[in-house]
C-alpha cells in the first residue's frame, strides 16, 4: 500500500516582516501567503494523502483575524477533497488555553496534537484500511524543554510510522541561531524504527538522515537575511514500510540571500564600485530565475571609497541602481565593513596614543574589569543590566573597533 | 645620529646644491625667504625615511625642470661611524645606505637608525617653527597638550579630545541621557511609541475584529435560531390553520363514534332490521306451512305405491331388444315373405333340376353331382360331342339305317321313372338336411342314390351290317362317347342321354349349370334371409322366455311383447313419477327445514344480539340500535369525507397526535392564531433588527479588517527596534570608544607626562634662568601650570603669562618631547625655524644656552633669515652658519 503526503513546517504565517519599506513587507507577507496557497494547491494536485504540519505555523501574537480566516479557507479546500491535515505545535504555536491556536475553529479534517504526550493516530483510506500512523507530540507551552521525541511509542507491524514532531536535534551541524526547544537527539528519533520524521523548527530544510529519513522542511519561506535559498517543502511516498521518494519541492516565490563583496582596495569611483557589483550578482541572479530576490549585499575590506560609502545617499542611489538594473525585490547595501585603506599594524608598538588606544583594546577584550571600568553609563542599550550580560553586549561592541579607532584618530586627507 | 654634509643635485629649488662640511654644534642656516631653507629639512627628513610621496610627478620637490629628485647625505652615528644615503627619485623610489663595510639598498625605507620615530611624528615635532609659538590660544594650548603630553605629535593623529568630542557629538546624535536634542534613538522611540499605540490599537482592533467575528457568529446563531423559531412558528400557524378543520371534524366524528359506541358486536345485525325481523317471522311461518303440506303429500305416495311385476321388470329389462324387434317387425315380416319367395324360387329351380335330371342323370338330380358338373370342359365336352356327333351321326346314319330297322324295335320308358325318383328322393333328403332334419333327409337321399343305382342305361345292337360299320362306328361313338363319357365319368348320366350324347347333353349341361347357378342364388339370398332372421329369433325366444310368455309366430310374438312392454313402460314411470316427486318433496322438505332453522337462529341471533342494548323491548332495542347506527354512520360518511378531502389524512392525524402530545387542546382557536401571527410578526421583527446588527458588523469587519495590521505594525516596530538597537549599540560603542580613547589618552599621558614635564621644568628653568622651574598638569582642568620659584605658587599657562613665557614653556615641553621620545635611540636631528626671533635678550641667551646644550646630544639646525640673529650666533662658540 502507498502512502503520499506533503511535510512542511515553520511557515510562521504574519510573521512581522522587519524591512524598512511597507511595500516590501507587503510583498513578503503575500508571498509567504502566496506560498502557503501554493502547498495546498501541491497537495491537491498530488492527490497526497495528509498534509503533515511540523509547527510553527503561525506567529501566535501576530496571527491577524484575516490571517486567521485565510488559513482556514486553504485548510477547508483539503477537507473538501478528504485530505487530513496533522499538525503539531510548535513553540510559536503552542496549544494551550492560553494561546491562539486553541481558540481557532479548525475544519474537521484537521487533527491538531494538543500534548507533549505522543499520540497515535491512524490515517485510512477510503475502505478503511489504515495506511499508515501518524505519531506525533505538540507543544503545551512556548518554552517546551523536554525531549518528546523519547516519550514517542516504538514502531511496530508492517504498517509505517510517521513521527511529527517540532524540534531541536542536536548532534549535527546546523546553520543559524535556534533555541533547543523540545530538544532531541539523531538517536532517539532513528531508536523509534519509524519510516520518516517529519521535523519543524529548523528553518534551514535538510535530511539529517536517509534510511530512516529524518527531515527537516525547513521554513515554508525565508523571512530574513539569515533565512537564506529556495524554501520549500518535501513531497514523500511510501511504499510498505519505505520511503520511495523524499523529494524537495520549491514553494516560496521569495529568495533571500546574502553576497560579500570584498577585495574593493582598487575601486576608486562609485561607477567602478557599481559595475563591480552589477557584474557579481548578476551572476547570482541568473541561478534564482523567476524568483522575487531579497539580496544582502555587504561590502567589506579597505577601499578608497570609504567616505563615499559612509554616505548613505551614495549607499541608497547604488541599491537602487543595482536592483533596478538587474530586477531585484530588494537589495540592501552594508558598507559597515568598509574599512580606510589603513594597516592597523603600522599604528601598533609606537609611541603614540593611537598605539595606546589599540594596545587598550586588545588589553580590554580580556580585562572584564577593565572593560566594566570603562562601560558607558549608562548604556543606551536596554536590557543588559545584569553584570555578564553587560560585559557580553560590551564584548560585542569591542568587536572590529581597531579598524574605527584608527580611521576616527589617524587623520587622512579626504580626497 | 649627525649629518656631516648634504648634497642636493636636485630637489626643490636646490640644484646642484653641497653644504660645506657640516661641524657639531649648532647649525645655523641663513638665507631670505624662499631661500630653501625648508627645503633643506625636507631634503634631511627625505634622506632619513624616504621619498613621500613616492610618486616623482606628486612629489612636491621634484624639480620643475623635471629632473630626477636626487640627495646625498653623510650621516654620523652616535658612536661615531659614518655612512653616506643616497636617495633617487625616478620612475620608482630608491636609496642606499653605503657604510665602510657595505652597501645597503633600502629602496624607499627609511633609515633602520630612524625606525623607532614615525616619519610624521619626526616630520612634525623635530621641526618646530615660530609660528608654533607665537599662538598661545585655548585652542593652540590644547592643541599643544596633545602634541607635548598626548602622543599626537604628528598631524596624522587628530587629537584625542577633538576625536572623543565627535563621538560624543556622534554618540549623542544617536542617543542622550537626557532630554535635549532630538537623537536618533529618541525619533526611533518617538516613532515606537506611536507604532505601539498603533500596534496596541490594531491587536485592539484584531480583537474586536474577533469580538466582532463572535458577536457576527451570536448574531449569525440568533438569525438562524430566529429564522428557525420563524418557520417554526409559520409553521405552527399554518399547521394550526391546517390542521384545526381537520381536528375538528375528527373530534366530530369521534363524539358520533363514542356515541354509536361499540358497534363491532352488531355488526352482524342487517341495516334495515326494523324490516328484517318481520320478514324473517313471516318466512319462517311460511316455511312451517310448507313443510306441513310436504308431509301431507308423503304421506299419500307412501299409502299406494305402484308396483311393477317381474315380467314387468323382465320386460323393461329387454326393453331395448323388444323395442328393436318392435322396429324390425315390418322387416322381419318382409323377410319372411321374401324367404318364402327364395323358397319358392328355390323349390323350382330343384325341380326344375329334377326334371332336367330326370332326363339327364340316372337316379335323378343330386346335389353330389354339383362339383361334377362344374368341373365338365364345355368346349371339350363340345367339340367331344361334335366328335361324337358326327361319328353318331355317321353312325346314326348308319343306326337311322339299322334304327330304322331296330326303331320299330323297342322304345324305352321306366328309365325316365327312375330318374325323378332320384330327383325326388335327392331333393326331399337334400331338404331335410337343410332344415336340421338329417335322419331323415339321409335317409331319403340314400334313397334317391339307390334309386339312381338302380338306374342302368344300356345301348342298344347295331345292325348287322350296318352293325359292323355301326359297330366301326359304334366303336368310333363309343371311343367318342368314352371321351364323352371319361369327360363326363363323375356324373350318372342317364344311358340315354349318355348312350348318344348330342349337343343337347351340352345344352342341358349349360341348362344345369344355370338352373345351379340360380339355386345357388336362392339358396344364398334364403341363407341371408334366414341368417337375418335368425338373431332376431333368438332375441325374441329368450325374452319371451324370460317373461314366461308363450310364443305364437314371430310377428304375432313382437306384437305382443310390444305391447305388455308398453304396459309396462307405462307403469314403471308411474313407479319412476312417484318416486322423483318423493325425492323432490324430500329435497323440499331438506331445504325447506334447513331455510326454517336458519332464519329462526337468524332471528333469535338478531334478537340476541339486540337484547344487549338493554331495551325493555326488542321494538325499542332496534330503534336505540338503529339510533346508535345512524350515528355511525354519519361518523363514517364524515370519516369518508374528510379522507377524501385530505388523501394524507393519516399524517395530519400523526401531525395532530404529536401536537396533542405537546399539550395543544385545540381550545381557542382565533386566540391562538392571533398569538401565533404576534410572534411570527415578532420574529420577522427580531430577524430584521438582527440582519441590520449582522450588516452593522459586517461593515465593521470589512472597515476593521481596512486597519492597520499586527504583523505590519510588528515588522515595522522589529525594524525600528533593529534600528533602535542598532542605533543604541552604536551609541554604546561610540561612547565606548570615546571612554576607550580618553582611558588611552590618560594612560599615554601617565606614562608619558611626568618625564615629559620634568624634562621640559628643566628646559623651562634654563630658558627662565630659574624663573620658572617645574611644569605641571592639572588633569581636572586640563590646564598646564608652571611653577614660579621667586613666588613659590603654581601660575596657570595661559593669558596671565606673558607671550614670551608662553613660547618658552612652548619650547621647553617640545625639547622635554623630543629627548623623551628618544629615550636610548639615536638622537635625530632638531629643527627651529626663527624660534628665537621673538626672545629678549635675557631669554635668547638662554635660549642659545639650551640650543648650544642640546646641540652637544644632537644636531641642531636653526632657519633664520634675520640678519641680526646670524651675525649675532656667528659669534657664539659651537655655532656653525652656512649659508644657502
Amino acid at each position: 500500500m502507498s502512502l503520499r503526503f506533503l511535510h512542511l513546517a515553520d511557515v510562521h504565517l504574519d510573521t512581522p516582516f522587519q524591512n524598512k519599506e511597507p511595500h516590501e513587507r507587503q510583498l513578503l507577507r503575500e508571498a509567504l501567503r502566496r506560498a502557503f496557497q501554493e502547498a495546498i494547491s501541491l497537495a491537491i494536485n498530488h492527490q497526497v494523502d495528509a498534509l503533515l504540519i511540523a509547527g510553527d505555523l503561525f506567529d501566535n501574537e501576530t496571527l491577524s483575524f484575516s490571517t486567521e480566516k485565510y488559513l482556514l479557507q486553504q485548510l477547508e479546500k483539503l477537507h473538501q477533497v478528504g485530505i487530513r491535515v496533522f499538525y503539531t505545535p510548535g513553540n510559536h504555536d503552542p496549544y494551550g488555553s492560553n494561546y491562539r491556536l486553541s481558540r481557532i475553529p479548525w475544519p474537521a479534517n484537521v487533527h491538531i496534537y494538543k500534548q507533549a504526550d505522543p499520540e497515535t493516530v491512524s490515517l485510512k483510506d477510503d475502505q478503511g484500511e489504515v495506511k499508515a500512523y501518524i505519531v506525533g507530540a505538540g507543544h503545551e507551552g512556548s518554552r517546551e524543554k523536554r525531549n518528546l521525541a523519547q516519550e514517542f511509542p516504538q514502531a511496530e507491524g508492517d504498517i509505517p510510522f510517521i513521527g511529527v514532531l517540532h524540534t531541536y536535534v542536536g548532534g549535527y551541524q546546523e546553520i543559524g541561531e535556534h533555541e533547543r526547544y523540545a530538544p532531541c537527539s539523531v538517536r532517539d528519533l532513528l531508536a523509534k524504527n519509524y519510516a520518516y520524521w517529519a521535523l519543524g523548527h529548523i528553518h534551514q530544510g535538510q535530511v539529517v538522515h536517509e534510511d530512516p529519513f529524518v527531515v527537516y522542511a525547513g521554513s515554508l519561506m525565508g523571512r530574513n537575511i539569515r533565512e537564506e535559498g529556495i524554501k520549500g517543502a518535501y513531497l514523500v511516498e511510501i511504499e510498505g514500510k519505505n520511503v520511495v521518494q523524499a523529494k524537495f519541492i520549491p514553494l516560496a516565490s521569495v529568495c533571500w540571500l546574502q553576497v560579500t563583496l570584498a577585495d574593493l582596495a582598487n575601486i576608486t569611483q562609485l561607477k567602478e564600485l557599481e559595475k563591480r557589483i552589477k557584474d557579481t550578482l548578476s551572476e547570482i541572479v541568473a541561478g534564482y530565475a523567476g524568483l522575487a530576490l531579497f539580496i544582502r549585499l555587504l561590502l567589506k575590506g579597505p577601499c578608497p571609497l570609504y567616505y563615499e560609502l559612509a554616505d548613505e545617499v551614495n549607499i541608497a542611489t547604488l541599491a537602487e541602481e543595482v536592483a533596478l538594473s538587474l530586477e531585484l525585490s530588494h537589495l540592501e547595501i552594508s558598507a559597515e565593513g568598509i574599512l580606510r585603506p589603513l594597516c592597523i599594524a603600522d599604528y601598533q608598538d609606537k609611541p603614540h596614543v593611537v598605539s595606546t588606544v589599540l594596545e587598550l583594546i586588545t588589553k580590554l577584550k580580556e580585562d572584564d574589569e577593565l572593560l566594566a571600568n570603562l562601560a558607558p553609563s549608562p548604556l543606551a542599550k536596554s536590557g543588559v543590566n545584569n553584570g555578564q550580560d553587560e560585559l557580553t553586549y560590551l564584548r560585542k561592541l569591542l568587536t572590529d573597533l581597531e579598524p574605527e579607532v584608527v580611521a576616527r584618530l589617524v587623520e587622512v586627507k579626504k580626497r | 645620529m649627525r649629518l656631516k654634509a648634504i648634497q642636493a643635485k636636485a630637489f626643490g629649488r636646490l640644484e646642484k646644491w653641497e653644504s660645506s662640511s657640516i661641524t657639531e654644534g649648532l647649525v645655523v642656516i641663513y638665507g631670505p625667504n624662499e631661500a630653501g631653507k625648508s627645503t633643506l629639512f625636507h631634503l634631511i627628513k627625505t634622506l632619513l625615511y624616504g621619498w613621500h610621496p613616492a610618486n616623482k610627478e606628486e612629489h612636491p620637490y621634484t624639480p620643475w625642470q623635471g629632473a630626477n629628485p636626487h640627495i646625498e647625505g653623510l650621516i654620523e652615528e652616535k658612536e661615531g661611524s659614518v655612512f653616506s644615503v643616497v636617495r633617487q627619485l625616478t620612475s620608482r623610489p630608491s636609496g642606499v645606505m653605503i657604510t665602510e663595510n657595505r652597501t645597503q639598498n633600502l629602496g624607499n625605507l627609511p633609515l633602520p637608525q630612524v625606525n623607532f620615530l614615525p616619519r610624521e611624528i619626526y616630520e612634525h615635532i623635530y621641526a618646530l617653527t615660530v609660528d608654533e609659538l607665537s599662538l598661545p590660544t585655548p585652542k593652540v594650548w590644547a592643541h599643544l597638550e596633545d602634541q607635548l603630553f598626548g602622543g599626537q605629535f604628528a598631524p596624522f593623529i587628530r587629537p584625542v579630545r577633538t576625536v572623543i568630542e565627535e563621538l560624543k557629538n556622534e554618540a549623542n546624535s544617536l542617543w542622550r541621557t537626557d532630554r535635549r536634542g532630538q537623537p536618533q534613538a529618541k525619533e526611533i522611540a518617538d516613532k515606537l511609541r506611536i507604532l505601539y499605540q498603533r500596534r496596541k490599537a490594531a491587536a485592539e482592533n484584531d480583537k474586536n475584529l474577533y469580538r466582532l467575528q463572535a458577536e457576527r457568529d451570536q448574531y449569525l446563531q440568533q438569525l438562524r435560531a430566529s429564522t428557525e423559531e420563524k418557520i417554526r412558528a409559520n409553521t405552527g400557524l399554518e399547521r394550526l390553520q391546517r390542521l384545526y378543520p381537520v381536528q375538528k371534524r375528527i373530534a366530530q366524528i369521534a363524539l358520533l363514534k363514542e356515541k354509536a359506541g361499540d358497534l363491532e358486536k352488531y355488526s352482524g345485525i342487517p341495516a334495515n332490521i326494523q324490516d328484517v325481523l318481520p320478514e324473517l317471522e313471516n318466512k319462517i311461518r311460511e316455511k312451517q306451512t310448507r313443510l306441513d303440506k310436504i308431509g301431507e303429500r308423503e304421506e299419500q305416495l307412501s299409502e299406494n305405491p305402484p308396483v311393477l311385476s317381474k315380467e314387468e321388470y323382465a320386460l323393461l329389462d329387454y326393453e331395448k331388444e323388444i323395442v328393436r324387434l318392435s322396429n324390425s317387425y315390418h322387416l322381419i315380416e318382409a323377410e319372411l315373405k321374401k324367404l318364402d319367395e327364395v323358397r319358392k324360387e328355390g323349390e323350382f329351380s330343384v325341380l326344375r333340376l329334377h326334371e332336367l335330371s330326370r332326363d339327364l342323370f340316372t337316379g335323378g338330380w343330386n346335389r353330389q353331382y354339383i362339383p361334377a358338373i362344374k368341373e365338365i370342359n364345355e368346349a371339350n365336352l363340345g367339340a367331344e360331342l361334335k366328335g361324337y356327333k358326327q361319328a353318331f351321326n355317321r353312325y346314326q346314319e348308319t343306326l337311322a339305317q339299322y334304327q330304322g330297322l331296330q326303331a320299330r324295335l323297342e322304345k324305352g320308358v321306366g328309365f325316365v321313372l327312375k330318374i325323378i325318383a332320384v330327383f325326388f328322393l335327392g331333393g326331399i333328403g337334400i331338404y331335410r338336411l337343410i332344415f336340421n332334419d338329417l335322419l331323415e333327409g339321409l335317409i331319403f337321399l340314400l334313397v334317391g342314390v339307390g334309386v339312381g343305382y338302380s338306374l342302368n342305361l344300356y345301348s342298344y345292337p347295331e345292325l348287322k351290317k350296318m352293325k359292323a360299320t355301326m359297330e366301326k362306328l359304334a366303336e368310333e361313338i363309343k371311343q367318342e362317347k368314352d371321351v364323352i363319357i371319361q369327360e363326363l365319368r363323375e356324373l350318372p348320366f342317364s344311358l340315354k342321354r349318355i348312350e348318344s350324347p348330342d349337343e343337347s347333353l351340352l345344352i342341358d349341361l349349360q341348362r344345369l349349370r344355370d338352373i345351379l347357378t340360380e339355386l345357388e342364388k336362392v339358396e344364398l339370398r334364403e341363407k341371408n334371409i334366414l341368417e337375418h332372421i335368425k338373431d332376431k329369433e333368438k332375441i325374441l325366444n329368450e325374452v319371451c322366455n324370460r317373461c314366461n310368455f308363450s310364443q305364437d309366430n314371430f310377428l304375432s310374438d313382437i306384437e305382443m311383447l310390444e305391447k305388455a312392454l308398453l304396459k309396462a313402460q307405462e307403469k314403471n314411470n308411474l313407479v319412476k313419477k312417484s318416486e322423483q316427486e318423493k325425492e323432490v318433496l324430500q329435497k323440499e322438505r331438506e331445504i325447506l327445514e334447513n331455510e326454517l332453522r336458519a332464519s329462526v337462529k337468524e332471528h333469535l341471533s338478531y334478537v340476541s344480539i339486540l337484547e344487549e342494548i338493554g331495551g325493555e323491548s326488542v321494538q325499542e332495542n332496534i330503534r336505540i340500535f338503529l339510533e346508535r347506527r345512524k350515528q355511525w354512520e354519519t361518523s363514517q360518511a364524515l370519516e369518508e369525507d374528510l379522507y377524501r378531502e385530505y388523501p394524507h389524512l393519516e399524517e395530519l392525524q400523526k401531525e395532530i397526535e404529536y401536537l396533542e402530545e405537546e399539550g395543544e387542546n385545540w381550545l381557542d382557536y382565533d386566540q391562538k392564531i392571533a398569538r401565533a401571527k404576534e410572534k411570527s410578526a415578532e420574529i420577522e421583527q427580531k430577524i430584521v433588527e438582527i440582519n441590520r446588527q449582522l450588516g452593522k458588523l459586517n461593515s465593521d469587519l470589512i472597515n476593521g479588517e481596512k486597519e492597520e495590521r499586527l504583523d505590519e505594525l510588528c515588522g515595522e516596530i522589529a525594524h525600528l527596534e533593529d534600528k533602535r538597537d542598532y542605533v543604541l549599540k552604536k551609541r554604546d560603542r561610540l561612547i565606548l570608544l570615546s571612554n576607550i580613547l580618553k582611558e588611552a589618552d590618560f594612560r599615554f599621558r601617565e606614562k608619558h607626562q611626568p618625564d615629559v614635564l620634568q624634562k621640559a621644568g628643566k628646559y623651562l628653568e634654563t630658558i627662565t634662568a630659574g624663573k620658572y622651574n617645574r611644569i605641571s598638569l592639572e588633569e581636572e582642568r586640563k590646564s598646564l601650570y608652571v611653577h614660579s620659584q621667586k613666588d613659590g605658587e603654581f601660575i596657570e599657562a595661559g593669558p596671565s603669562l606673558s607671550r614670551g613665557t608662553l613660547e618658552q614653556i612652548y619650547l621647553a615641553l617640545r625639547l622635554a618631547l623630543v629627548e623623551h621620545l628618544e629615550q636610548s635611540f639615536n638622537p635625530l636631528p632638531l629643527f627651529f625655524d626663527e624660534v628665537l626671533v621673538n626672545w629678549d635678550s635675557f631669554r635668547l641667551e638662554n635660549g642659545l644656552k639650551i640650543l648650544t646644550e642640546l646641540a652637544q646630544k644632537r644636531q641642531v639646525f636653526l632657519f633664520t633669515c634675520h640678519d641680526w640673529l646670524k651675525d649675532y650666533l656667528r659669534e657664539k662658540e659651537n655655532v656653525q652658519v652656512l649659508d644657502i
